[in-house]
């Protein structure tokens, strides 16, 4: 055994039969060179080692992806205890990569053809300071979008057109088959409104993302949804129309609904217009009871707590905002400050955190010109609102 | 996967211990496997194995920025810390180790279906034959094996994860590659023999 052990206690002679690199190949390929005598001994024993290896048994694809996002959610959570004002851009990307790979999870389970990587794992954070939003296609072409607001349709057999202009079916190119996915994200300053093969329409508001097939397949419509979407479902009885988010699944038959769901925020708003929904969790292990919504009830989530708790609305503080309208009722500063950020992709400092408690009911129509807004809710709470920067306004009594 | 700077392991790490959940998940993929492997041998209720799993990942997360492990031996410091998280699990659970280990660690005692230790390389008879030696090896010895030959530990670090000496370990290790290669010499007279049989 003598000088083939002497190879059996070399670390990179192990490394190099078990998980090659090209630096180690380069070692030991001069070792070859200057030691031809060796050759039969490091043959005799790299078959050893290969013999010595205990085959693996890999964890299931979906499992994996499940256990990455128990992780991440968990990682999220302790954030939210901790320090929750300190981290807000790393906070996004937390909640972001969750919601990628519940969205990835959800991918494994219902279709198997395969997907170009970067759909998922580009830019999953959702771009918060002025990016512009972008089509991205499971094929791995971007399109960007130069609009403000721009308008995105697919007829039945899923031809995309942005603002009325057709743009090339994804599956004429390439062999990717007909429902594919698409992902649409909008950063803050933007929105989109889209018009799904199916008739839906979604208007995707500022800092969102919505993951959708260019056409529906199977006995159900599912789309995946981050931050804040008004759906008009077109109704099919046959194809229930479901939508996921990092917390929750809402089903619905045909209805008018509003699903706020920021990675940010703590609790998950969901407000039904027209119809009738039903609300549970999407985590389908778990045994908690589904929520019936009937028009003008909101049902809130609190992501900490687990809790889902139902009260009546008005209605117009939660969907006007698809006309550009904004309308609150005894609001807190704060939450309205925190829509204009996302409206605009501006930030508000507060100073003074009671400040931002200060109740304040009004409607406003969000011209393009925020400073026109800013001035308007300055009067109504009677604050002082001071630009300090380009995109930064200072907050104070 | 695209990476821009940093597509190195150095980088990587780097990234991970900025906070990036990209790098994270990197990490993750390119060692959950053997981890969940390595738990499986030393646990039959994957259920627990997954438990620790989830928890040793959390405390490398939260330890990112003060740890100094050297990416390099990233894998053996994900090994130990799931053993010592699934002994402590099955301790608790009342279900004790006896001194030579045999109780609950089925790396130690019968290797179910799942868990069956068999080779790597193509099976044809001769590797199915290797497999079995293996198994057939005392507890320690296969750990030790497997450790070294398939997760590429230093004798060091062995040690540290069976709580045995450095020396223990080079003779453990020895032991069970004489033990192999002594079996593999009987194959070869056995297969000869067919062969030679076959021929005449």
């Amino acid at each position: 055994m003598e000088k083939l052990s002497t190879f059996l206690e070399d670390l990179r002679f192990i490394e190099w039969v078990v998980q090659p690199t090209p630096e180690l190949q380069g070692f030991w390929n001069d070792h070859l060179r200057n030691h031809p005598e060796d050759r039969e001994n490091i043959e005799a024993a790299k078959r050893l080692v290969i013999r010595l290896r205990i085959r693996e048994i890999p964890l299931d694809e979906k499992e994996k992806i499940v256990l990455f996002s128990r992780i991440i959610k968990h990682i999220e959570h302790q954030g939210n205890r901790r320090k929750r004002m300190a981290l807000v851009s790393g906070w996004l990307r937390y909640a972001a990569v969750a919601i990628v790979f519940f969205a990835l999870g959800y991918l494994l389970f219902h279709q198997k053809e395969s997907i170009d990587p970067r759909f998922f794992t580009e830019e999953y954070a959702v771009p918060s300071n002025g990016g512009s939003a972008k089509l991205i296609r499971s094929t791995g072409d971007d399109i960007i979008l130069e609009q403000d607001k721009s308008l995105i349709t697919y007829s039945p057999d899923g031809q995309l057109q942005i603002n009325q202009v057709p743009i090339d079916k994804a599956s004429d190119r390439s062999n990717t088959k007909a429902g594919s996915l698409n992902q649409l994200v909008i950063p803050y300053g933007k929105s989109s409104r889209v018009l799904l093969s199916d008739g839906t329409t979604v208007h995707l508001n500022a800092g969102s993302r919505l993951v959708y097939p260019e056409v529906f397949h199977g006995s159900t419509r599912e789309v995946i949804l981050s931050g804040e979407a008004f759906f008009e479902v077109s109704p099919d009885a046959e194809r229930p129309f479901l939508v996921y988010t990092n917390d929750l699944r809402i089903r619905v038959l045909g209805t008018k609904f509003n699903v706020s769901a920021y990675p940010l925020d703590n609790v998950v708003e969901t407000v039904l217009a027209e119809g009738r929904i039903s609300l549970g969790r999407n985590d389908e292990n778990r045994n908690v009871k589904s929520y019936e919504l009937k028009p003008g009830d909101l049902a809130s989530f609190n992501r900490t707590s687990g809790e889902t708790v139902l009260r009546q609305v008005d209605l117009d503080n939660y969907i006007l905002w698809t006309e550009g309208i904004l309308k609150f009722e005894s609001t807190h500063l704060s939450r309205v400050l925190k829509r204009l950020e996302r409206y605009y992709d501006i930030r508000f400092n507060i100073q003074d955190a009671l400040l931002g408690t200060m109740q304040i009911s009004g409607k406003l129509v969000l011209t393009d010109d925020p400073g026109e807004t800013i001035e308007r809710i300055a009067r109504t709470a009677s604050v002082t609102i001071e630009k300090s920067n380009e995109n930064y306004y200072m907050v104070r009594k | 996967m695209e990476f821009q700077a940093g597509n190195s392991w150095a980088g990587v790490w780097d990234r991970f211990r900025k906070g990036d959940k990209e790098a994270f998940a990197i990490l993750y993929n390119s060692h959950v496997d053997a981890l969940y492997s390595y738990g499986c041998k030393l646990c039959h209720d994957s259920g627990l194995v997954k438990d620790a799993l989830q928890e040793i990942f959390i405390e490398l997360y939260n330890k990112r920025e003060s740890s100094n492990i050297p990416i390099v031996r990233l894998r053996y410091y994900l090994l130990l810390a799931l053993k010592r998280n699934l002994v402590k699990k099955l301790v608790k659970g009342r279900k004790y180790l006896s001194m030579d280990g045999k109780a609950d660690f089925p790396m130690l005692d019968e290797p179910s279906e799942e868990t069956k230790w068999i080779e790597q390389e193509r099976s044809e008879e001769v590797s199915d034959m290797v497999g079995r030696t293996i198994e057939i090896l005392p507890a320690k010895q296969r750990e030790a094996i497997y450790l070294r030959f398939t997760h590429c530990l230093d004798y060091e670090e062995i040690s540290r994860i069976l709580g045995i000496s450095v020396e223990s370990v080079r003779k453990q290790v020895y032991r069970g590659i004489k033990s192999i290669r002594n079996s593999i010499g009987k194959e070869s007279v056995a297969l000869f023999l067919l062969f030679s049989a076959k021929k005449s």
